[in-house]
């Protein structure tokens, strides 16, 4: 749903009759729903130590979110802000030129009891505001399920539905040769990662 | 619905005002992206000078019943 941004420019207004003094009226019944460009700059690191937990971070997030096909996540190439704080309001104008609908900063920090924290902001580049901001403490081994967790926040917000990133899909996994074949049941995260089997191998002929 | 004024150059004079109420994530996230869709058409080049008198408050109404008909929509 969130994928009808931008879509004013393929509508079919249907123009009626107006009173005097009063506004015109625009009925839009029909919308042209396209991938809505978002800006994902890489998560800011508290510490060089968090640098990479940062970057995967992020990385999880623009791929989950390009997967759903209602997201366009835009080249960081084309990016002429560098966030550095992401406390800080964005200068809306640099994102703009690049036609960033939304926009999502955040920061990875360590804390002094050895967890992480994560934090975002997802941004509304064209009305310049902030949508929805969280933080999230974990455990260090634990950075991919935030990411997944993230991903849903912003899939809500800007979509009206929820999420479905922090989830697992159990499967059988199936090896061997085709008279010798082994079965084992397995979960992983919906994007494929984090395997784990919950049985043995088993032959089953 | 969305009431929108225009300057006579086709931008908006002031931001979108969202007319309706509601509450809950699909209503805020269709508002929001009204209101996206509104602030990203600008400049409505398309509207002409002459006719400004017309066209210089204008009430959007978005109805999204038949917007999204021909979309598979994802059940929970």
């Amino acid at each position: 749903m969130g994928a009808g941004a931008g879509a004013l420019a393929g509508v079919l207004p249907v123009l009626m009759p107006r009173r005097a003094g009063a506004a015109l009226r625009v009925e839009i019944t029909q919308g042209n729903p396209q991938p809505m460009p978002i800006a994902l700059p890489e998560f800011v690191a508290g510490s060089p130590a968090e640098t990479d937990v940062a970057r995967n971070v992020t990385l999880i997030i623009v791929n989950n979110l390009q997967r759903s096909g209602l997201f366009a996540p835009i080249n960081p190439a084309a990016y002429t802000e560098k966030i550095t704080n992401s406390d800080t309001v964005p200068r809306f104008a640099d994102w703009r030129v690049i036609n960033a609908q939304a926009l999502v900063t955040g920061r990875i920090t360590k804390q002094a009891d050895g967890r992480l924290k994560a934090e975002f902001r997802l941004w509304d580049v064209f009305a310049g505001q902030q949508l929805d901001g969280k933080q999230y403490f974990t455990t260090t081994d634990n950075s991919r399920r935030i990411a997944h967790i993230i991903s849903d926040a912003i899939y809500q917000t800007l979509t009206g539905e929820k999420g479905y990133f922090d989830s697992r899909i159990v499967f059988v996994d199936e090896t061997g040769p085709k008279e010798r074949r082994i079965k084992r049941l397995a979960i992983m995260d919906q994007d494929g990662a984090g395997t784990r089997y919950l049985t043995r191998a088993t032959t089953w002929y | 619905m969305i009431r929108i004024r225009f300057k006579r150059d086709g931008t908006l004079a002031t931001g979108p005002q969202v007319i309706t109420s509601g509450n809950g994530p699909v209503f805020n996230a269709m508002r929001d992206s009204a209101v996206r869709a509104v602030l990203v058409g600008q400049p409505y080049t398309m509207l002409r000078p002459e006719h400004y008198e017309t066209w210089q408050e204008i009430d959007f109404v978005f109805d999204s019943s038949k917007m999204y008909s021909d979309i598979p929509v994802r059940r929970q």
